[in-house]
């Protein structure tokens, strides 16, 4: 393997775990997310000259992947109408569990974001990421997604606290 | 409201929350199916290839937004995640300190040897 070739391994390697977990609160489904990391993986490692030296790779490969999901979402919004229904008995069987129930509480929360205020509430919460950053993943302004992640916020608080959610 | 409310979610002594990565799959997509994605207005995009990197534009949020997103009042100042970000941290910190799946490496190992047998 040639030098640059196991640096960019190694680079893609560390940005795995990641990619997944974002890929998750995008798609929602582990085998899809694990796909779409796959894209993503092959998109990054044949564009690598995309790249801009300098610029944050992580961000680089979460925009791949963002537009990963949403090509495929088009895709399949031509095709089939696609809807889950989730039986709630998958996650609460162990519903007398207290921290159990208030955890899927905060996910449920969660589940019930437009994808847009998810994606950016996570980029910066879970990685940690700039406002900057995410307007540069997302491809909108700053204040755009600061809008985005107050938004995601109220409702996620409203949720926990048994209210209404406010846009 | 909120002191109870979240000193009673917080996570476990040793920082994670008693649920595994699948469960917040399933959550996350418990609520709304892929066809209520809050991307109804997005225009058809151009080559992937041409545009791996480069973001591309969701519309505004679906979900019954009154207002579009774009033309909101301006937050000024930070945003108070103080009570979220630790409780999100701990529902993704399973994922992300998961193994990484063989099939990504084997991936990149896969690429590399082609890198390598081009040049």
């Amino acid at each position: 393997m040639s030098a640059p070739s196991a640096a960019l391994r190694e680079a893609l390697v560390q940005a795995i775990p990641s990619l997944r977990a974002f890929a998750i609160s995008l798609s929602r489904d582990r085998n899809e997310a694990d796909d779409l990391v796959q894209e993503t993986l092959i998109r990054a490692w044949n564009s690598l000259g995309d790249f801009q030296e300098g610029t944050n790779f992580k961000a680089w490969l979460f925009t791949i992947l963002r537009n990963n999901f949403y090509n495929g979402l088009r895709k399949l919004k031509h095709q089939t109408e696609y809807a889950k229904s989730m039986d709630n008995s998958h996650f609460v069987e162990q519903a007398s569990q207290e921290k159990k129930l208030e955890f899927e509480d905060v996910i449920r929360g969660l589940g019930v974001l437009p994808p847009d205020q998810r994606e950016a509430l996570i980029l910066v919460t879970v990685e940690n990421m700039s406002y900057e950053e995410v307007a540069t993943i997302c491809g909108c302004p700053i204040g755009t997604v600061k809008s985005r992640v107050n938004r995601a916020r109220a409702r996620l608080e409203a949720h926990l606290e048994g209210g209404p959610s406010s846009n | 409201m909120f002191g109870s409310l979240y000193s009673s979610r917080q996570a476990t002594a040793n920082g994670k929350f008693p649920c595994n990565a699948s469960t917040l799959v399933l959550c996350l997509g418990y609520s709304r199916g892929r066809g209520e994605m809050s991307d109804e207005r997005e225009k058809p995009a151009g080559s992937p290839k041409a545009n791996a990197g480069k973001p591309q534009t969701v519309g505004a949020s679906a979900h019954n937004d009154a207002v579009p997103e774009d033309v909101v009042t301006p937050i000024d100042g930070e945003i108070d995640l103080a009570r979220l970000a630790p409780q999100l941290r701990g529902l993704y910190q399973e994922l992300l300190n998961e193994p990484i799946p063989d099939r990504f490496t084997k991936l990149l190992d896969e690429l590399a040897r082609k890198e390598t047998g081009k040049q």
